[in-house]
């Protein structure tokens, strides 16, 4: 007993060195009223301090990923970034294709999560998810990532059902002069260059351009994932201020890709052998956007956004080009006082042309879908820095899915000055994709002992199906002792209804030469379901070089068939995600030029296997640890050298396993090493 | 180490956090917000106001700032300085104030509403209005603090100032990112201004 009060003792006073120790020098004893203006200019002030954060205030589970978390990190694409978000799932399936999701329903084709990139959406119609493998910018250029979990449909429309991240590059102001950056390993290779300038004084550009490689990994099962790829991109941005209140945006951008596929393939006549075939994937894709922000009085601006966006993508088994056309106008103002408010309104015009194979096509192969909406938020403080409430609304119509309403209520109450507590109800819908209205696809042939004959079976898309619901509850706490240490906590309850399904029509089975049976399977919304979970995020800095970070997640998904339904994916959804998953970064910063940082994570098991249906051949995925680790070397002030390596602990392992529509090659991610030089100009 | 003394430890650094730690964030917040108060002693030793603001020679630079406003610690504390020959007076607004007397107003969203609107009307001339509200001199305020890789920095319109018979030296505004352009009533600024070179 004596011992463990010593323990005690020791323990307590170990921590609190460490406080004292994160304690900075006293600033009672300075005057700054002695300093002139230009010593003024050269104090250094932590911006952490400018209490309360615009984070720290938001009434929903937020976290930022900041630039210096992108330098930290050893990253060199977005999803490798978004690793360190809680409740957000990222697993790759193979060298350019992932899995990402908040808060449940990973897969492939996940299609409840909204992607911006400097406002512009990313996410494709045709299924309602995200090409990860096109979403790709230089780095350097972020200068945050906010991904925001739970239902963002009020402000960002249909889709952000349960997250919205919101990518958003620097000001041509702030990228000026040259970049370049060149990395090399045992995986993959790249690099890239930018140069920023200014014309005149009040106009700043930007270009760049980027270049990727990455050889083929193996598959899981053995032999070549055949997942190599060469993505090419090149773009610019201007940011110009020709007049003080008035701030003009444009930015633009090319993408090429050539990435490699493994389909498996029917061939069109009975008895319907299949056959892997090995394709090379060209992508092409380009955008335009244009924002002009307007100030008209103290906290009045007026935004209007428009941009121009065309994807090509001629995969072996479906080709789909599609242009998209969006337009958004906004308002906000300061109407009363202690009201903030944002209204606007928008519309977007998407049009695909498809040529498809046997194996996959869409009837009809041409579309045009379009939406308008309007939406009004109100942010009303009625105790200033004490209690903010949010109330606001979207009313969205699409022509194919009629007719939405997403509001949602939050509150934001800060007992005291350096804690928030939050909590929200929101409504969110996903719009029917183009795939599960229009889709004919001959998935499988099932032979005895699973079906009475040899059964040809077809996923068709369905016209009449309507946009899945979300109702979430959530609640949160924060708490920024000090600038150095912080804790976030957030948990949801979800109610979901009319959720997709895909369901065997067996009144409609009809007989095809040679005695086989075609037996439809299609698209309704058959299913309704919960999940609950819990996120931490902490940050703490114990001395002014160390710098430790981390996230847990715990969550759970529980979806239930309406009577009837014989839909087999809902289970793949259901255990999709790890029921824990657990980030934790320590960065150190060993010289004025050295730093060295590693990154630990765990994902938990996904019992996938557990779907048990000869329609869904997938297994269960291993839980995992990875380690990753970097030391940088600032060898001049311009010049930076870095050493990363990726996965360390095992020479490869298995992320996730593809299901649906659908199947990627799952490839062993392999550990991997590179140096990266970057260089200022 | 056992689960309980793993708790115990936790409890530990819990409590000694809980101490320590908020008294430090209080000393971070005001140390900003006494270098803020700095600048705008330095804005008005700067600044020039037209000759009616002021009846004699010994008569207060009235700094005004909102009375719920967490600048106003460190703004009571220049209290007494001078501003050339004017010793500084703090002078606390609330709903009904009127802002008349005052030569520098800090600016920010614990002032009443009904003063904000006022300002946003551009009703209120012959004050120097200074914030650190995003965008605060873009959007018709005299002087917006803003931050810039954790040192702070600042704009100056000196369109909206000059309307007010307010006019800043040379070196104000050598130091400042200068917005909007000059109006008709700058030519006596800029007569100031050269006036200050040859003093300074």
């Amino acid at each position: 007993m004596a011992r463990r009060g010593w323990r005690w003792v020791g323990a307590a006073a170990i921590a609190a060195g460490l406080v004292l120790a994160a304690r900075p020098a006293s600033a009672d004893t300075e005057d700054f009223t002695k300093m002139s203006l230009e010593q003024l200019m050269q104090v250094k002030v932590t911006t952490a301090t400018k209490a309360p954060q615009p984070w720290f205030s938001t009434a929903a589970a937020v976290f930022v990923i900041t630039e210096e978390d992108i330098r930290r990190s050893g990253a060199t694409n977005i999803p490798e970034l978004l690793r360190m978000v809680p409740g957000l799932d990222v697993a790759q399936l193979n060298a350019h294709t992932w899995a990402i999701t908040a808060r449940g329903f990973n897969g492939v084709y996940a299609n409840k999560l909204l992607v911006l990139i400097d406002g512009r959406s990313v996410y494709t119609p045709l299924y309602s998810g995200v090409q990860w493998d096109l979403q790709d910018l230089m780095l350097e250029d972020i200068d945050r990532i906010e991904v925001i979990r739970g239902p963002g449909g009020t402000l960002w429309g249909a889709n952000a059902f349960n997250g919205v991240i919101n990518i958003i590059t620097k000001s041509a102001k702030d990228t000026q002069g040259g970049l370049a950056t060149a990395r090399g390993g045992n995986e993959d290779a790249g690099g890239a260059a930018r140069y920023g300038g200014m014309i005149g004084s009040d106009t700043a550009y930007r270009g760049f351009g980027k270049i990727d490689y990455h050889a083929a990994d193996t598959a899981a099962g053995g032999g070549t994932a055949f997942d190599q790829y060469v993505y090419g991109r090149a773009g610019f941005r201007v940011d110009s201020t020709p007049t003080p209140d008035l701030g003009l945006m444009f930015e633009g951008g090319a993408t090429h890709d050539v990435e490699g596929d493994i389909f498996q393939r029917l061939t069109p006549t009975p008895p319907f052998p299949s056959f892997i075939e090995q394709a090379e994937t060209p992508v092409t894709a380009a955008y335009l956007l244009g924002r002009a922000n307007k100030a008209v009085a103290a906290g009045e601006e007026w935004q209007l956004q428009s941009y121009f966006d065309w994807t090509d993508r001629a995969q072996a088994i479906l080709t789909e080009r599609r242009f998209t056309w969006d337009a958004e106008l906004q308002h906000r103002s300061t109407p009363w006082p202690d009201h903030q408010l944002i209204w606007g309104g928008g519309t977007r015009v998407t049009s695909d042309w498809t040529q498809g194979t046997f194996d996959v096509s869409l009837m009809p192969s041409e579309d045009t879908e379009y939406l308008v909406n309007l939406f009004a938020q109100d942010e009303w403080t009625p105790l200033p820095k004490v209690l903010t409430l949010t109330f606001g609304s979207k009313f969205e119509y699409v022509n194919w899915s009629g007719f939405d309403v997403q509001p949602n209520i939050r509150a934001m109450w800060h007992p005291t000055l350096d804690q928030a507590v939050w909590a929200a109800v929101s409504r969110a819908v996903r719009t029917p994709s183009r795939a599960e209205r229009d889709l004919d696809f001959n998935y499988q042939v099932l032979n005895p002992p699973f079906a009475p004959a040899p059964t040809l079976i077809t996923v068709f898309g369905n016209p009449q199906m309507v946009s899945e619901k979300v109702i979430a509850y959530e609640l949160g706490y924060r708490w920024q002792p000090t600038p150095k240490a912080s804790v976030d906590l957030a948990s949801f309850y979800n109610h979901y209804t009319d959720l997709a399904t895909v369901d065997e029509v067996p009144q409609a089975v009809t007989f095809l030469p040679g005695g086989f049976l075609n037996l439809p399977v299609q698209f309704h919304n058959e299913a309704h379901g919960h999940a609950y979970g819990a996120e931490f995020a902490g940050n703490w800095q114990p001395a002014p070089w160390v710098n430790l970070k981390s996230g847990y997640t715990y969550q759970l998904t529980k979806l239930t068939l309406e009577p009837g339904a014989t839909d087999s994916t809902e289970i793949a959804y259901q255990n999709s995600i790890p029921k824990t998953k657990i980030y934790a970064r320590a960065s150190f910063n060993l010289s004025r030029t050295v730093a060295l940082d590693f990154n630990a994570r765990y994902v938990g098991r996904l019992p996938l296997g557990e779907a048990n249906n000869p329609l869904l051949p997938i297994t269960d995925v291993s839980s995992y640890w990875a380690f990753d680790a970097r030391l940088g070397w600032q060898a001049t002030p311009t010049l930076l050298l870095e050493l990363i390596g990726q996965n360390l602990n095992r020479a490869q392992h298995i992320e996730f396993q593809s299901f649906g529509p659908t199947r990627a090659a799952t490839a062993e991610i392999p550990r991997s090493v590179f140096l990266r030089l970057t260089a200022k100009f | 180490m056992k689960l309980r003394t793993v708790l115990r430890s936790a409890w530990a650094l819990a409590a000694v956090l809980a101490c320590a730690l908020p008294a430090q964030a209080q000393n971070a917040a005001g140390r900003e917000a006494a270098i803020k108060a700095a600048f705008l002693y330095n804005f008005a030793k700067f600044t020039e106001w037209a000759d009616h603001r002021f009846g004699g020679e010994s008569d207060p630079a009235v700094f005004c700032v909102g009375a719920d406003s967490p600048m106003r610690p460190a703004i009571s504390a220049l209290q007494g300085q001078l501003i050339r020959s004017h010793p500084i007076e703090v002078m606390a607004i609330v709903p009904g104030s009127r802002l008349s007397p005052c030569h520098v107003l800090f600016v920010d969203d614990t002032l009443p509403g009904a003063i904000r609107r006022r300002l946003e009307g551009h009703e209120v001339r012959g004050v120097l209005t200074v914030s650190d509200l995003p965008n605060f001199a873009r959007s018709g305020g005299d002087i917006g603090l803003y931050y810039e890789s954790n040192h702070l920095r600042f704009e100056i319109n000196i369109g909206t100032a000059g309307k007010g018979g307010i006019t800043f030296s040379s070196k104000l505004l050598q130091l400042a990112v200068v917005i909007g352009r000059l109006s008709s009533r700058q030519p006596a600024s800029l007569f100031a201004d050269i006036a200050d070179l040859f003093a300074g």
